[in-house]
């Protein structure tokens, strides 16, 4: 009771120090600053207009056609608005550029007349180019936005407007209609004759039909907007793609039959297609089905976009993500160099398919209860407040100022003599102001990292903080996720005041006790920023060097993650309970010394 | 009773003997002085008594509390000064008071608001110590040495920086803590004089040994034993000099007569076999040996009495 007093007694002696306290305060306040900071950098940006305009490449048909682009460009900074049939087509439009750049196209041409062996072909070119115009006309007319999830269906049958094309020009010499689509398509000869020529009336105009149904239907999708029959039409386009590549399998088949020497680089070209059609099955097409179901509308900045996205994006790599066996591993330079060990290689490989595996988890459990986990919501309070758990370094190095400053004042300033003589063991004295500064230390961090949690739920919204995030052991509430995080890293601050107090007490000088500690954690992150360079530097994870800042094992983009991600084992548990074990003997060492030593300035 | 005991103790710092076998007494309602050269070893030993230092050898209690053992009862019963008094400048001359008040059970703010007034600070005592003179910095430190109204005061050089009225205020409140409430003072300072006015008993130290140890004031009950310096004007000198030759005591001419050191209880018997002896005898004066003959013709036995 007394030793709490006397803690209670330093720590108002402490903040008796003008310097100290105002530095405590900026410590504490700078956790509200910061995401007001955050908030109003981004209303500046969205109010910029937001995405913007976005401005792709302009369309300049084969590579050979780009003579001097120069032409192409300068004009292309004119926004006036187009109109093409009556339909006024924006600046804004997200098809505006696209079209744009047909008509400058179109330009082009007319004025590079030699590039055609014949007028005819030019004529022909101009009026593919006239139809490819007219038909994102059509899109523009009903989609303003870029984000809309029709864009896709435009980009996706842009072919079949050229194929319509070869079918409605049959009476056109076969070589002077090759020159003019193989402008846009990229054909070989045998393929064009083989797919669009030689056909009978009857199955050249099935093939007619067939296109212009396939268009007919994109078009009615377009124009009233009918999300489901979208997802029909992309599930009808993935199928498409399967039967295609399945002909192309076939095609392969017969291929090594014929050359059986070049069985070995067929036999992968038939694995990649038949991987391919595993994707479109197992992961396109269910994905698609999902979408219809929950009513997901795709290109929506909406978390079950991105939740519906990262599953789709971890399902393809844990398809193309295998561990190979010892020998081909050892076959493998790079993969040697890289991993240095096999068993580090398996290791690294086994977290990375585990990672898949959960984030898949983690997607789909959101997805099922509606309730997205934090990791869909990137800019939502949750993921602030986890990235703010590195303002426990911020106040790791008030810690060791106030560490360092603790008992080296006391010796310089001579102060240490009236304390020494009062009715008080040396060990009372020197715990209770160990106690005293390292308690301010994590008073300010839990007050910081409480009043940042409350300022990121009154900036970006409290409901954020009522979603539950998804672990393997079953869904847990936001608090119950984060607040052992953030009891993790007082562990950094812990360590961090342990050291810089121990100096205190050693070298009695407080400029030498503040910068020794900082100097050693700028060390610490260039080993870190070495090894995540260079490989096979196992020992470290056995040193304090890459837990220093334990918050790192939370946070984003940090040098542990990447070092975790070369297959360095480190363990959290292990890093935590050393730098424990080693603040504690700072501690003792501290103690020992100061109880045997005679107080000399 | 012995508020303050050392005995036998020695220091070694760095091999080298700082204090060897030093032993001394303070007793309640005594004030005892602590005289010696710079590096004599005065510091050392108030750092030793106040728990600053471990001790070698040897043993220091302080109201019968060894300090080693039983340091918290020991130092509940002792305040002081050493060196400077520096303050925490952080904070107010009463911001200091109770900071150490907190150290001690029962001091309330009545008591600190007392012992400032009794140390005439109570007009600056809630400025910063940074604004302080070294003067006022001192008798705040003699506040927090009196803070828990302890029996023993240990003050080291606690004159530095204080004005002559300052000082005399100081010995005057020393003496009136000896005398009415009994603390035992033990101060170290190398202004003999005032050592002389308010001692009753001086240690003098040299190169960290105890060399010497006078008694001043004596209230008269013992003055016949002290040795007082006594000048005789005779109608004849030279015989009178012989005279005290033969009795091979510390005897020089001088002008005004014969000067012969001497202990008082000797002077009637003195006198009367001079008479006896036919001198004519016009005036014996009698001349105060001062602290500071004794302690410079103690301390030059010593040769390197500067290190």
């Amino acid at each position: 009771m007394k030793f709490l007093r006397q803690i209670n007694v330093e720590i108002k002696s402490i903040l008796k120090s003008r310097f100290l306290l105002i530095i405590g305060i900026l410590v504490m306040v700078s956790s509200v600053v910061l995401p007001v900071i955050g908030f109003i950098a981004e209303q500046n940006r969205n109010s910029d207009g937001g995405g913007g305009i976005v401005r792709p490449l302009p369309i300049t048909g084969p590579a050979y056609s780009v003579v001097d682009i120069d032409i192409a460009y300068p004009e292309m900074s004119g926004q006036e608005p187009i109109v093409i049939d009556g339909i006024t087509i924006t600046a804004d439009n997200p098809f505006y550029w696209n079209i744009n750049g047909l008509m400058q196209e179109k330009d082009n041409i007319e004025m590079d007349k030699g590039r055609f062996s014949d007028l005819e072909v030019l004529d022909l070119v101009l009026s593919l180019i006239d139809e490819e115009i007219k038909y994102y006309a059509l899109f523009a007319q009903h989609i303003a936005e870029h984000t809309d999830y029709r864009i896709e269906l435009a980009w996706n049958s842009s072919q079949k407007i050229y194929e319509k094309f070869i079918y409605e020009h049959n009476d056109i010499a076969e070589d002077k209609l090759f020159e003019a689509v193989s402008y846009k398509m990229g054909l070989d000869p045998d393929t064009f004759k083989e797919k669009y020529i030689d056909l009978t009336p009857e199955q050249r105009l099935e093939a007619l039909d067939k296109l212009e149904e396939d268009l007919n239907a994109i078009n009615k999708v377009v124009a009233d907007n009918d999300f489901p029959q979208y997802i029909n039409l992309r599930i009808q386009q993935e199928e498409d793609r399967i039967s295609d590549f399945k002909e192309q399998i076939a095609i392969h088949e017969e291929a090594i039959i014929q050359n059986p020497s070049q069985e070995e680089g067929l036999n992968a070209i038939i694995e990649d297609l038949k991987r391919s059609i595993e994707m479109i099955e197992t992961i396109t097409i269910p994905t698609l089905q999902l979408r219809l179901e929950r009513n997901i509308i795709p290109g929506e900045d909406t978390w079950e976009n991105r939740a519906l996205s990262d599953i789709e994006m971890n399902r393809n790599q844990l398809l193309y993500t295998e561990i190979i066996s010892e020998e081909e591993f050892n076959k493998e330079r790079h993969y040697v160099l890289q991993y240095g060990s096999y068993d580090k290689y398996v290791r690294a490989m086994q977290a990375q398919i585990d990672e898949y595996n959960n984030a898949i988890m983690i997607g789909e459990k959101s997805i099922e209860a509606g309730k997205p986990d934090m990791k869909f919501v990137p800019k939502g309070p949750r993921n602030r407040t986890i990235e703010f758990l590195r303002y426990s370094i911020f106040v790791a190095m008030f810690a060791v100022l106030l560490g360092g400053w603790s008992i080296a004042s006391e010796f310089q300033h001579g102060t240490i003599r009236l304390l020494m003589i009062r009715p008080k063991t040396r060990t009372k004295i020197l715990m209770a102001k160990f106690l005293a500064a390292l308690t301010l230390s994590l008073v300010i961090y839990m007050l910081g990292s409480l009043l940042n949690l409350i300022t990121n739920g009154i900036l970006f919204g409290f409901s954020d903080y009522a979603y539950p995030n998804y672990t393997i052991s079953g869904d847990i509430n936001f608090f119950a996720y984060y607040v052992p995080k953030l009891l993790a890293c007082t562990v950094s601050i812990i360590f961090a005041f342990a050291v810089a107090f121990m100096l205190s007490v050693i070298i009695k000088n407080v400029a030498v006790a503040v910068a020794v500690p900082i100097a050693c954690f700028i060390g610490c992150n260039i080993v870190m920023a070495t090894i995540t360079y260079s490989g096979a530097m196992n020992w470290v994870a056995y040193t304090p060097i890459p837990y220093v800042q334990i918050s790192s094992f939370f946070t984003q983009n940090t040098m542990v993650r990447y070092v975790l991600q070369r297959g360095i084992p480190l363990s959290l548990t292990y890093g935590i309970i050393l730098l424990l074990v080693l603040s504690a003997i700072c501690t003792f060492i501290s103690l020992s010394i100061f109880k045997r030593r005679d107080i000399t300035d | 009773m012995e508020l303050l005991k050392i005995q036998g103790l020695t220091k070694i710092i760095k091999k080298k003997k700082i204090l060897d076998n030093i032993s001394l007494t303070v007793n309640s309602g005594e004030i005892v002085g602590f005289l010696g050269p710079n590096g004599a070893g005065k510091t050392t030993t108030i750092k030793l008594i106040m728990g600053l230092f471990h001790i070698t050898e040897g043993e220091i209690k302080i109201c019968g509390h060894d300090i080693v053992t039983d340091f918290e009862a020991a130092m509940a019963n002792v305040g002081g000064i050493i060196e400077n008094p520096d303050l925490y400048r952080r904070m107010t001359g009463r911001e200091n008071l109770e900071y150490f008040a907190s150290m001690y059970d029962n001091i309330d703010k009545k008591n600190i608001d007392d012992i400032v007034e009794l140390v005439k600070m109570s007009e600056r005592i809630d400025d910063k110590v940074k604004t302080y003179s070294l003067g006022m910095c001192q008798r705040v430190g003699i506040a927090q040495a009196l803070l828990h109204n302890p029996r023993l005061l240990v003050l080291d050089e606690p004159t530095n920086g204080l004005d002559p009225i300052g000082i005399k205020e100081l010995r005057d409140l020393l003496k009136y803590l000896a005398k009415e409430a009994g603390v035992g003072v033990f101060i170290s300072s190398h202004l003999l004089s005032e050592m002389e006015l308010m001692c009753d008993r001086i240690y003098i130290i040299d190169e960290g040994v105890i060399i010497g140890e006078k008694t001043i004031h004596d209230n008269g009950e013992s003055q016949e034993e002290l040795i007082f310096e006594y000048t005789f004007a005779t109608d004849d000198n030279v015989r009178t000099l012989a005279y005290f030759n033969k009795l091979q005591t510390n005897c020089r001419m001088e002008k005004e007569g014969v000067a012969v050191v001497m202990k008082r209880s000797e002077m009637p018997r003195l006198i009367k076999d001079l008479v006896d002896q036919g001198i004519g005898i016009y005036a014996v004066n009698e001349k105060h040996r001062t602290l500071e003959q004794d302690f410079i013709s103690i301390t030059t036995g010593s040769k390197k009495q500067i290190r």
